[in-house]
């Protein structure tokens, strides 16, 4: 039987003999990393893979390729983001093929064990916090679909970090925000790996008028994080880039799950989890909760 | 060495002494210093000039350097730009310079010098273009190209009419036309691009050297030009870069074009070391 | 000065740790709150995490912090007052630092000693000592092996030959250190650099051909190179790459407060990032890849140019931390016609 990686590589193959993409947006294995790779006709496809260890969302390379015909690897986490994406006029679905997979669920980098060898037989203790969570493994909506559908997983409950940062005191809660501000080196990685921040221009970056100051100081830094974590309310479809891609390790998705987690508990929203569903914040329903409004 | 002062970025500072009003988005900005002599310089170096609260930019010295007041020309496009638009009379801005190379006077002495400035571009010349016409024996011919987008944005417009009137100076204005071929009610100039009016007048390249300054773009066609249609080489094109600078000194890496660093090894380029730079505009 | 070796046993190091905090302000790997690596400041010996694995962070904000005050200023009645930073009030001992960061101060001084003497970078410089820790293992991004620059201008390196330190001291400031505490030290009888030498082909450092200096004469014929655009049309323009590097240098200089008081600062920039040459007229680096050519012919081909070894370590941080693993030596390799396989297979489709 063929492996998913053969599989991968026979579909992309086929996409680009039968002229019906331009890109491949996928993942590939070189020196001892998974990582995303934009692949055009003449490439060599035999380093394609889709391991635990694919981490990007795919769907924050897309705004760079607009105007090709792209064909992208679509995990859950891309799922949600192109229904945003789509919601929020940001994409040409039209000119995407995307291709489907199973997702085995991604190993936390930050407990990956020496040795992969083991990898895909880690149990739900090493895995993202976001795939204990997800709601379904398969693509539902793939052009193309290789591999071997998953089952359906029981999705946990809740972000246990959130639940300890909530649990703490308010002066504890103070203390531990400051301490991760302070370790901010405002890299922006975690805006510009996010897939929802896709401005031409962030406000981080305007300086007529500039709205945030460039020193690097836990007050300027958690100015950053409110203001980006607001612009994400009722969008973030918590695929974790940002926490994963911060080098010095801050959890920044807390932020957005308090967001995520009001928007679930009073609109009975979740953002990118279907097609249809219309932008939380832009779109009103007679019986949304009106009762936050002073 | 460069001139080290013990602390390299604590700037001078110095008073807007005056005003004027050159285009809708241009100002020319005389300088005065309270706590010791201006500084000194050549034509074609530059300063990084600021406001404290805003923040720094950089200018080139835009008067002729043996006059006894200073004075910069600031197109107003951003943030600090924008600030210095908005200064009075008394009101104290900061100096660190002069910095970069210069004009190669001595170099230039005994030839035929040919001006092409567009815009704002003509800052930078105009320092250079004075001295030659105070020291007019040193040169056999002055001719200068002045262009500009629109007849408000000439820059130094007192200056240009006074150009105008001297025998020992060929002037060339020049406006973008609007519609091909079609003049511009009023306007006493010519209404063309530069490299038309280079290709028309064909000036020839013996004993020649063109001295060019303006928008990046400009400088690309004029280069073009003289080079292709006009059998100029280019060491004998001499131009000034704008790179983005906040240092000025070669430290804080951003005006580099491949191992070149525009603030200290420029900003004046002769055309031949700007073929050898990698394609990086 | 010529190289001078002793040796340092291990049951004494904990007291040189604690006998350096009286004179030094001493740094050294310990956790932060969230358990990860760091240099900081260990509150006791114990807190010193002795591992080869670098901080994401490298060492180089000792000299040049991220954000610091270039020029005070001060509005007293109608005059105002510009006054240059405040120097550090103590000697910093960075105590356990990894070999490339320890080189890449030496690397960044060329520049900031280029011509005009950056008084502020300087003068921290002068007031830091560099006591590193050689490592025993090589680890999965790192390349030093890759780069001929070696323990140059580095103030001490520590070896460790199982039960006892070799401590090789190249400069004043590493002599200082070993003439403060002189009976923790003995003095080294054998031939030090042959163990050196064995010490490491054992941790996998010592150098294999080709080197990536041999990189620079191809890498001159490859701006026009048509697979720059796919290859780093991953990157994303985030800082880390340039922010965790232990050479990176670039900065910017903003003004924070009012018109009669505040602070003008130099604060980290980077080439990658989308405004960082943006210009009224024109942006010359107008798309990511382009930008982050910016980097790599900076790092090994435009800055050896000007200054001699490469602007790089080999420390292997920017693979390690970037979001999209895009691996510098790998392109340095691949655009510097070493290696003939573009990493990951992406090639041009034209
Ligand atoms: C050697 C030299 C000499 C010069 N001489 C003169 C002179 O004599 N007179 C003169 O007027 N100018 C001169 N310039 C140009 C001048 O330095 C710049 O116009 C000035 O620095 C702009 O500063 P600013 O803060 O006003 O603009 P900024 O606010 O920096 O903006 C300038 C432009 O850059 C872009 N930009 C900058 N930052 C951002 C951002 N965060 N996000 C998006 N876009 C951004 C925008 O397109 C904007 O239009 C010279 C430049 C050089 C290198
Ligand atoms: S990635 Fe981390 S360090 Fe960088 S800006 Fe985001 S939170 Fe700060
Ligand atoms: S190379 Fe990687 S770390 Fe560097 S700017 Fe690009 S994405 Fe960020
Ligand atoms: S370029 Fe990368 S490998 Fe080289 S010193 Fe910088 S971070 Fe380390
Ligand atoms: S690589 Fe980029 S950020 Fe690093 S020193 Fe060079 S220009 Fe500066
Ligand atoms: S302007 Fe800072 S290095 Fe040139």
């Amino acid at each position: 039987m063929a492996t998913i990686k053969e599989e991968l590589r026979a579909a992309v193959k086929k996409l680009f003999d039968e002229d019906r993409i331009d890109y491949f947006v996928g993942y590939v294995e070189d020196y001892g990393h998974t990582f995303p790779a934009i692949l055009a006709k003449g490439s060599d496809l035999s380093r394609l893979t889709f391991d635990r260890k694919s981490y990007n969302n795919l769907a924050d390379f897309l705004p760079e390729l607009r105007g090709s015909r792209v064909g992208l690897v679509c995990k859950q986490c891309e799922v949600r983001t192109l229904n945003v994406l789509a919601a929020e006029g940001q994409i040409e679905r039209d000119k995407l093929v995307v291709v489907g997979v199973p997702c085995p669920a991604m190993v936390d980098p930050r407990k990956l064990p020496a040795d992969e060898a083991g990898l895909d037989d880690l149990d739900e203790s090493y895995w993202q916090e976001k795939c204990r969570r997800c709601l379904e493994r398969n693509t539902p909506f793939a052009d193309v679909f290789v591999g071997e559908r998953a089952s359906t997983p029981t999705p946990a409950e809740g972000w246990p970090l959130l639940q300890e940062v909530e649990a703490m005191s308010a002066e504890e809660r103070l203390a531990w925000w400051r301490e991760q501000m302070s370790l901010c080196i405002r890299c922006y990685a975690c805006r510009l790996a996010c897939p929802l921040c896709y401005c031409h221009q962030c406000f981080v970056e305007d300086n007529k008028p500039q709205w945030l100051d460039k020193s690097v100081r836990p007050e300027n830094n958690l100015h950053y994080h409110i203001i980006r974590a607001i612009h994400l309310a009722g969008r973030c479809i918590e695929c974790q880039e940002c926490s994963r891609v911060c080098p010095v390790g801050i959890p920044v998705d807390v932020l957005n799950n308090v967001l995520a987690r009001d928007f679930a508990e009073r609109f009975g929203y979740l953002a990118g989890e279907t097609a249809e569903a219309k932008p939380a914040l832009t779109h009103y329903e007679r019986d949304d909760k009106e009762d936050f409004i002073l | 060495m460069g001139n080290n002062s013990e602390r390299l970025y604590v700037p001078r500072l110095a008073r807007v002494a005056a005003v004027v009003d050159e285009t809708p988005t241009i100002k020319t900005f005389r300088l005065a210093f309270d706590d010791g002599p201006r500084p000194d310089f050549k034509c074609g170096q530059f300063g990084e000039f600021g406001i404290f609260g805003v923040g720094e930019a950089t200018f080139c010295f835009a008067s002729p350097p043996d006059r006894e007041y200073l004075e910069i020309t600031v197109k107003n496009v951003g943030k600090v730009t924008r600030a210095f638009h908005n200064l009075n009379e008394g009101d104290v801005i900061t100096l660190r310079g002069p910095y970069g190379n210069w004009f190669p006077y001595d170099d230039l002495k005994g030839k035929k010098l040919l001006f092409i400035g567009g815009g704002i571009g003509q800052a930078p010349l105009r320092g250079l273009l004075w001295t030659c016409l105070e020291n007019r024996g040193d040169f056999e011919q002055l001719d200068l190209i002045y262009a500009a987008r629109e007849e408000c944005e000439l820059v130094y417009e007192r200056e240009l009419v006074e150009f105008e009137g001297r025998d020992d100076l060929a002037v060339t204005l020049a406006l973008d036309p609007v519609c091909p071929g079609e003049p511009i009610p009023g306007w006493r100039g010519r209404t063309s691009f530069v490299p038309p009016i280079l290709e028309e007048e064909r000036p020839s390249p013996e004993d020649r050297v063109v001295i060019t300054c303006g928008p990046p773009i400009m400088i690309k066609l004029v280069a073009k030009s003289l080079l292709e249609k006009l059998d100029y080489a280019p060491g004998q094109i001499w131009t000034t870069l704008e790179m983005k600078m906040k240092c000025g000194l070669g430290k804080c890496g951003r005006c580099n074009i491949g191992s070149v660093y525009v603030c200290k090894d420029g900003p004046v380029f002769n055309y031949e070391q700007i073929l050898s730079f990698p394609k990086e505009f | 000065m010529a190289a001078e070796y002793y040796r340092l046993s291990k049951d004494k190091v904990a007291e040189l740790f604690e006998r350096a905090r009286a004179d030094y302000d001493v740094v050294a790997k310990t956790r932060d709150a969230n358990g990860n690596l760091v240099y900081g400041r260990p509150v006791s010996f114990d807190d010193v995490a002795f591992v080869d694995e670098q901080p994401p962070m490298s060492a180089k904000a000792f000299a040049l912090p991220q954000t610091e005050a270039l020029v005070r200023y001060e509005r007293e009645n109608d005059k105002i007052r510009a006054e240059g930073p405040e120097a550090p009030t103590r000697d910093i001992l960075i105590f356990g630092v990894n070999m490339c960061d320890a080189t890449a101060f030496d690397i960044i001084d060329r520049v900031f000693r280029w011509d005009y003497l950056d008084d502020p970078y300087l003068g921290r410089r002068a007031q830091t000592t560099q006591f590193a820790l050689a490592c025993a293992s090589i680890q999965q991004d790192c390349f030093c092996d890759r780069i001929s620059y070696d323990e140059d201008g580095v103030d001490a390196v520590a070896y460790d030959l199982e039960g006892s330190y070799l401590i090789k001291v190249q400069t004043e400031k590493g002599r200082t250190l070993v003439e403060r505490y002189k009976d923790l030290f003995a003095t080294e009888d054998g031939d030090a650099e042959s163990s050196i030498k064995a010490f490491k082909e054992k941790a996998g450092t010592a150098k294999k051909e080709p080197m990536l200096e041999s990189a620079k004469p191809a890498l001159e014929k490859a701006f026009e190179h048509a697979d720059w655009e796919i290859l780093a049309s991953t990157c994303i323009g985030c800082g880390v790459c340039t922010y965790v590097c232990p050479t990176c240098h670039c900065f910017d200089i903003q003004d924070e407060g009012g018109s009669s008081r505040g602070r003008r600062l130099r604060v980290w920039d980077h080439c990658t990032g989308r405004t960082f040459t943006a210009m009224a007229a024109e942006q010359p680096r107008d798309r990511q890849y382009k930008r982050y050519r910016q980097r790599l012919l900076h790092k090994f081909w435009y800055y050896p140019e000007r200054f001699g070894p490469l602007l790089c370590t080999g420390c292997g941080r920017c693979i390690t931390h970037c979001p999209v693993k895009i691996n510098i030596r790998e392109l340095v390799e691949y655009f510097g016609g070493l290696k003939d396989t573009p990493p990951g297979g992406a090639r041009h489709g034209k």
